[in-house]
């Protein structure tokens, strides 16, 4: 246990020595190879992974360190390789698979999880991506695919045409069918919208078994909520620091703008918010350890939480800053829309909040 | 537009807006207008010289002057009709602003020059106002301007210039006196954009589009003559705001144009087998939306009544455009909440066509930066906080 503590000790300080080197590069656009290949130097890729594939540390550090992205504005497709595909990857591949995942852990294979659709909307398990149960044809089109032309292989989520179930797939990238366009989000990441053209599929590209994706997936969704709920919590805190900092040192009307009580009691709430995000967010992170019947409320709680409180954040530290912080070049932008993205990224406040009632209903109250 | 009380006359008037409005914008224009996508400078030129031929480019102006002499409540009409119909916003600066400030204040000579230039759309104006150390605290401005013989010459700079970049005239305070309090020893100036020493800077907003600049004045060189009103009596130039101004920072009608929009848009988004116009959770949303912008404008209808009865507009008018801002930007995050994952994807040239056979995101890719770009609606003209201090101060007496 103390020999755990300290490997997270020292893991943590040497990521945070990196991330303050890096300091300045916090409205990053778009992936960077450099800074991957540093990633996987420092061990991030391979958090919460077996360490028989190179990993190390646990889940939970997988999610403080989305925090840290969120809080540093890095864009690099972190949640996609280690959380969602080298979880899903570890857990249920096959022997080929597994070594893919050691691949990606040492930095020379990217992953991208390919599961939505434009008709789908949060609801990801209403797909319209088809494998065809007897030729084993992969047909359709997912979008808003972390940084396809940078990812070696696709984790892809479809249905079987004899309708029994959801099934998973990990594909190359370049196998004959599938074609890719790309383009960048408002707060600047890569992604990607993929078609599949009657690609083959073989028994050894199934991740799992067939028409058993839905409960592999449930499981990576609820990794994918408590990530940006992390990663929210971050971006919060730095928007919240620059609007302190701001108010502290701007001066208006011969003061400076936190001497006036109605910016005090708004910073207030801002460090407030920032505060029950992050404890949110790492509560929800602490579950996933021990599969409980709270998981995924206390998932959607902290996604839901993320995207109303954490949105509205950043709007209000736009706000409190005036016209600066409505520019491009100032650093507080990359924040907010980050946040703003987050806001209907993997399920909105309303579907987080309404899904939390469904749990309701599937588990009564008491377990 | 809740219309109880017009007279037949100014129905009948709005009656002949819309069917100009019908006759005279292209569709092109007005599908860009209606889904936000930014105009290119052309396509607003074009229809501001279409106004001008009908002579409702600057209505209310006197007879004089090339206007109409149009009564506020008309001109009124005139802009609800306008901004409900989607047409191109019109710039306010040289006829709402610097116009009427110099039929005030101007000398004969700057009358004559400049009125007729500014409505037939000879001149582009920009106003001078913000600086880098003077946004809402406006009096503290610091770009100075020395006298030296028949010239000021003028250093300092200015920020947040929207259309710095294609305006040939800007209206600018510049500090010329130190003594007494800082709204004392500021004037009010006219700066050719073509003089040297002028310089632009564009500033990308957080939507990526360049509306804002920055304006560097490096000894610029302003004859004396250009100034207008007394020098250190700028403040009071300023402060001079158009009656029927008040009324349109309730944003009323554009708050119905994204009303229009986001019912279009909910009916065409599918959830659970369902339009989002027909989930609840929705229904509730754009409902609770609706009655905000009734009570808006309510408030509109009852102001109205005021100015209808002779009665004067005053600082009351601030809640307008307090909660006029917030509601346009509350429509705005419920339209890309419709949206949802397909309002991510971004691209700065989207953002400058129709794109309807590119794929849904990108259909759909304005809906972010519109909703980012109304941020600025709280922060520009007077913020939140200004209108705060303000009906604190002027209406509550605290």
């Amino acid at each position: 246990m103390s020999a755990g503590h300290e490997e997270q000790r020292l893991f943590q300080e040497a990521t945070d020595r990196y991330l303050q080197r890096s300091a300045g590069a916090n409205t990053t656009r778009g992936f960077s190879a450099k800074r991957w290949a540093q990633f996987a130097e420092m061990g991030w890729l391979g958090l919460g992974l077996p360490e028989a594939l190179g990993g190390f540390l646990t889940l939970h550090d997988a999610m403080l360190l989305m925090e840290k992205l969120g809080a540093a504005g890095l864009r690099e497709p972190l949640m996609d390789n280690l959380i969602l595909c080298g979880q899903l990857l570890s857990s249920h591949g096959n022997a080929a698979q597994k070594a893919v995942c050691a691949e990606m852990v040492a930095g020379k294979t990217r992953l991208a999880l390919a599961v939505a659709e434009i008709g789908s909307r949060h609801d990801w398990a209403e797909l319209e991506t088809t494998l065809d149960t007897d030729a084993m044809l992969l047909s359709g089109s997912k979008c808003l695919v972390a940084c396809g032309q940078f990812s070696h292989y696709l984790l892809v989520l479809a249905k079987e045409t004899d309708g029994t179930g959801l099934t998973s797939i990990m594909l190359p990238t370049d196998r004959a069918g599938v074609s890719m366009r790309h383009y960048q989000t408002y707060d600047g990441r890569d992604c990607t919208d993929v078609g599949f053209d009657r690609v083959q599929v073989a028994e050894g590209d199934v991740v799992g078994r067939r028409a058993g994706g839905f409960a592999l997936l449930e499981q990576s969704m609820l990794h994918a909520y408590v990530a940006l709920a992390c990663e929210a919590a971050g971006a919060m805190r730095s928007a919240y620091m620059l609007t302190l900092e701001y108010a502290r040192t701007r001066k208006q009307f011969g003061r400076v703008l936190s001497a006036n009580q109605a910016y005090q009691h708004a910073l207030v709430d801002m460090y407030v918010a920032v505060e029950e995000a992050q404890g949110l967010a790492h509560h929800a992170s602490s579950l996933l350890q021990e599969p409980s019947s709270q998981m995924a409320r206390w998932a959607s709680g902290a996604k839901a939480f993320a995207c109303a409180d954490g949105r509205l954040l950043g709007e209000q530290a736009v706000q409190l800053h005036g016209a600066i912080g409505m520019t491009e070049d100032y650093a507080l932008g990359g924040f907010y829309k980050r946040l703003a993205a987050i806001a209907n990224q993997y399920g909105d406040a309303d579907w987080h909040l309404l899904r939390i009632r469904e749990l309701d209903q599937e588990t009564p109250h008491g377990e | 537009m809740m219309a109880d009380q017009e007279p037949a006359e100014l129905a009948e008037f709005r009656q002949n807006v819309r069917r100009f409005i019908a006759h005279n914008l292209p569709t092109s224009v007005r599908e860009k207008v209606r889904r936000g996508v930014l105009l290119d400078r052309n396509e607003i030129d074009l229809w501001e010289r279409q106004l001008v031929n009908q002579g409702w480019f600057a209505p209310h102006w006197p007879e004089r002057w090339g206007g109409q002499a149009m009564k506020p409540l008309w001109r009124m009409a005139l802009d609800e009709e306008l901004a409900r119909n989607d047409c191109p916003e019109a710039s306010p600066f040289g006829t709402d602003m610097v116009g009427p400030m110099l039929m005030q204040f101007g000398d004969d000579a700057q009358k004559q020059f400049f009125l007729p230039r500014i409505v037939n759309l000879e001149h582009h104006w920009c106003q001078g106002y913000s600086e880098p150390n003077a946004g809402s605290d406006l009096a503290s401005l610091q770009t100075r301007a020395v006298r030296e013989g028949d010239d000021y010459i003028v250093n300092g700079s200015k920020i947040w210039t929207s259309g710095a970049h294609y305006a040939d005239w800007m209206f600018a305070l510049v500090r010329t006196g130190a003594d007494g309090k800082p709204q004392e020893g500021i004037s009010f100036l006219l700066i050719n954009m073509r003089t040297p020493g002028i310089s632009i800077k564009p500033i990308i907003g957080i939507h990526g589009w360049h509306l804002f600049n920055q304006v560097f004045l490096d000894e610029v060189r302003v004859p004396v003559a250009h100034r207008v009103g007394q020098e250190n009596m700028g403040w009071t130039i300023a402060k001079s705001v158009l009656e029927h101004e008040r009324l349109k920072l309730s944003r009323v009608p554009e708050c119905h144009r994204r009303l229009a929009n986001l019912k279009t848009l909910a009916a065409s988004v599918m959830e659970r087998g369902q339009a989002i116009a027909q989930r609840d959770w929705f229904k509730l949303k754009l409902a609770a939306l609706e009655v905000r912008l009734m009570a808006l404008e309510a408030s509109v209808l009852r102001f109205r009544r005021q100015a209808l009865a002779g009665g004067r507009l005053g600082a009351e008018t601030g809640r307008l455009k307090l909660r006029g801002s917030q509601l346009v930007q509350a429509f705005e995050n419920l339209t890309v909440d419709v949206a949802g994952p397909s309002s991510l994807p971004y691209d700065p040239a989207a953002h400058l066509e129709l794109m309807e056979d590119a794929p849904r995101p990108w259909r759909v890719a304005t809906t972010s930066a519109r909703r980012f770009m109304s941020r600025g609606f709280t922060i520009a003209g007077g913020s939140s906080e200004i209108q705060h201090n303000q009906l604190a101060k002027q209406v509550l007496g605290l």
